[in-house]
C-alpha cells in the first residue's frame, strides 16, 4: 500500500470515530441504546442490514468459499435469496415478533413460555453466538495483514488484533445502537463503491470470458466448477437452505435490526430488498475469491487460514492506487460495523435476558447500558483468546454454521412451534433449546477427540442436531403440556 | 455443467447489476432518514 492508500485509511477511520463518538449522548435510554427506539425506516433498514450482513469476515468466507468451491458456492446466495424473499413474502415470525414489540428472542420466549425459557434460552443463544464471532477478530486481522503486505508472525498478528480491538470497543462502548447504525451506513456506503469497482477491475483485469476458461483448466476435477449437487452433496446443500433461512429470520443481529424498524410492514417490505443483500453477500465476495484462484494460477494452500489469504493479497496485486486505500477502508469500516452490531447485539441480550430478569426486572435504563457496557469489554477480551487459542481447520463457513446451529437449532423449533403450534410447552422448549447444545460435537477439535463421530462432517451433524430438537420440542410438549394457556 | 454455468453467469450479472442500484437508491433515502433519525433526540 502506498502514502495515499494509508492517508485515505487513517482519514477514513477518524471520521467514523469522530461521527460516532458525536452521536453518543443520543442513547440515554435502554430501548434507543438496543434498538434505535424503534424508529428506524425502511431505506435505513436496508441499507444498515446489508452494512451489518456485508462484515470483513463475510467478504472473507465467502471468498475463501469461492477459492475452494469455485462457481458451485454461488447455490449458498441462490438459496439465501429465494428464502429471504419467502420471508418478505409471507412475513413468517418476523412480523409476529415485531407485531408483539418484543426486544429480542428472548422477549419472546418467556411471553410465550415463561421466564425459566427465556434465562436458559438468552444463556444458550450467547453461548453460540460468542463462539461464533470467536474467529472475527483473527480473520480480520488476517486480512489486514495480507492487503498491507506485512511480514507473516503470529506477534504482529496478535499486535493488529489487540490495536482492532481496542478501536471497536472504544467506539461500541461510548455509542449504541444510534452509532451502530451511521457506521452501518457509512460502511453499507464506501463497502458498496469498494466492491463495485473491485468486481469492475477484476473482470477488466482478468477478463470475464477467462475467468471461466481459466477455472475450467486450472480446477483438478472440472465436473465439480459448477454443479454444487457433485461438489457438495444434498446434507451440504440441505444445510445451506437450513442456514439461510436461519440467517434471516432468527439469526439475533437480523432480528434486531428487524424489530428496530417503525412497523411490521416496513418488516416485510425489508427483508424483500435485503433479499438481494444476501445473494450479494455470498456471490460478489465468492466471485472475488475465484478471480484470486485465477489471479494465482490456481495455486492453492494446505491450510485453511492461508486460503483466507489469498482474496486480500490478490486485491493488493490488481487495485491501482487509491482505490486500494478505499477498499482497505471499507473492509476496516465492515470490520468495525461487524463487530458493533454483534458486540452490542450480545451484551444487550445478556443485560436485557439474563441479569435483568435475575435481577427481578429491577435495573433502570442507565443500569442495563452500564452493565452493556463492560460487557462489551469482557467479550472483547475473549474475542481476543479464542482467536489466539483455536486452531481448527475447518472453513470459516463451516465454522459460523456449526457454532451458530448451537443457538439456532433450538431456537429455530421453540419460535416455530411456538408461534405455529398451540400446544407447544415450555417443557418442549427447554428441551429443544437443551438439545440444540449437541451441535457442540460438531467443532472440528470436539468432532476430532471423538472417535463415534469423527467421520461426520459439521453440516450432518449441524442437521441431526435440528432433528433431535424438533424431536424434542413435540415429545415434551406432548407429554408435559402446560397447565395454563399462554399467548399463542 | 453448461446449464449451471449460464444459471450462475446469469445470476451474478442480475446480483451485481441489482446492486448497483439498490446502491444509487439506498444510499440517497437512507441518508435522509440518517438526517431524521438523528434529529430526534429522545431526551
Amino acid at each position: 500500500m502506498t502514502t495515499l492508500d494509508y492517508l485515505i485509511v487513517v482519514l477514513y477511520l477518524f471520521s467514523i470515530f469522530y461521527i460516532g463518538i458525536r452521536y453518543r449522548d443520543r442513547s440515554s435510554n435502554f430501548t434507543t441504546f438496543m434498538i434505535a427506539g424503534r424508529k428506524v425506516g425502511l431505506s435505513l433498514g436496508v441499507a444498515t442490514m446489508l452494512g451489518t450482513e456485508l462484515g470483513l469476515i463475510t467478504v472473507m468466507y465467502n471468498a475463501q468459499t469461492g477459492f475452494k468451491d469455485f462457481f458451485a458456492a454461488f447455490h449458498i446466495g441462490l438459496f439465501a435469496l429465494v428464502v429471504t424473499m419467502f420471508i418478505g413474502i409471507t412475513g413468517i415470525v418476523v412480523v409476529k415478533l415485531r407485531e408483539l414489540r418484543v426486544k429480542s428472542i428472548p422477549e419472546y420466549y418467556q411471553i410465550r413460555f415463561g421466564n425459566k425459557v427465556r434465562i436458559v434460552g438468552a444463556i444458550i443463544l450467547v453461548v453460540g453466538g460468542i463462539l461464533n464471532m470467536g474467529l472475527f477478530l483473527k480473520v480480520g486481522a488476517i486480512f489486514i495483514q495480507s492487503m498491507m503486505g506485512v511480514a507473516e508472525s503470529e506477534l504482529i498478528l496478535s499486535a493488529i488484533m489487540i490495536i482492532l480491538l481496542t478501536m471497536v470497543l472504544i467506539y461500541t462502548t461510548l455509542g449504541g445502537m444510534i452509532s451502530v447504525i451511521i457506521t452501518d451506513y457509512i460502511q453499507f456506503v464506501v463497502l458498496s463503491i469498494g466492491m463495485i469497482l473491485s468486481i469492475l477491475f477484476s473482470i477488466y483485469h482478468l477478463g470475464w470470458v477467462n475467468i471461466f476458461t481459466q477455472v475450467e483448466m486450472l480446477a483438478k476435477d472440472s465436473s465439480v466448477i459448477y454443479d454444487p449437487i457433485q461438489s457438495r452433496g444434498g446434507f451440504y446443500i440441505t444445510w445451506q437452505v437450513i442456514l439461510g433461512f436461519v440467517s434471516a429470520v432468527i439469526w439475533p443481529t437480523a432480528i434486531t435490526r428487524a424489530l428496530s424498524l417503525d412497523s411490521s410492514e416496513t418488516v416485510k417490505k425489508q427483508y424483500l430488498w435485503s433479499s438481494v443483500s444476501f445473494l450479494i453477500r455470498f456471490m460478489i465476495p465468492c466471485f472475488l475469491g475465484i478471480c484470486a484462484y485465477v489471479h494465482f494460477n490456481g495455486f492453492t494452500p494446505e491450510s485453511s487460514w492461508e486460503k483466507l489469504a489469498m482474496m486480500p493479497r490478490y486485491l493488493s496485486e490488481i487495485l491501482p492506487m487509491g482505490l486500494l486505500g478505499i477498499m482497505a477502508a471499507a473492509m476496516l469500516a465492515a470490520f468495525m460495523s461487524t463487530h458493533d452490531s454483534y458486540l452490542l447485539c450480545w451484551s444487550t441480550i445478556i443485560t436485557n435476558d439474563i441479569i435483568n430478569p435475575l435481577k427481578g426486572e429491577k435495573l433502570t435504563s442507565l443500569q442495563k447500558i452500564n452493565y452493556s457496557r463492560i460487557i462489551i469489554v469482557v467479550l472483547g477480551v475473549y474475542i481476543l483468546y479464542w482467536g489466539l487459542m483455536y486452531n481448527g481447520n475447518d472453513s470459516i463457513w463451516d465454522y459460523l454454521g456449526i457454532t451458530g446451529a448451537i443457538y439456532f437449532t433450538g431456537a429455530i423449533s421453540v419460535i416455530l412451534f411456538g408461534v405455529y403450534w398451540k400446544r407447544a410447552s415450555s417443557a418442549g422448549a427447554m428441551a429443544a433449546l437443551l438439545g440444540g447444545l449437541s451441535a457442540l460435537l460438531g467443532l472440528e477439535p470436539i468432532r476430532n477427540s471423538l472417535p463415534m463421530i469423527s467421520s461426520f462432517k459439521p453440516e450432518e451433524i449441524g442437521l441431526m442436531t435440528l432433528g433431535f430438537s424438533i424431536l424434542l420440542m413435540i415429545v415434551f410438549s406432548l407429554l408435559i403440556p402446560d397447565r395454563e394457556g399462554r399467548i399463542s | 455443467m453448461i446449464t449451471w454455468k449460464l444459471l450462475w453467469q446469469g445470476l451474478f450479472i442480475f446480483g451485481f447489476l441489482f446492486f448497483i442500484v439498490m446502491f444509487f437508491i439506498f444510499s440517497v433515502s437512507g441518508f435522509h432518514e440518517l438526517k431524521k433519525l438523528l434529529s430526534n433526540r429522545d431526551e
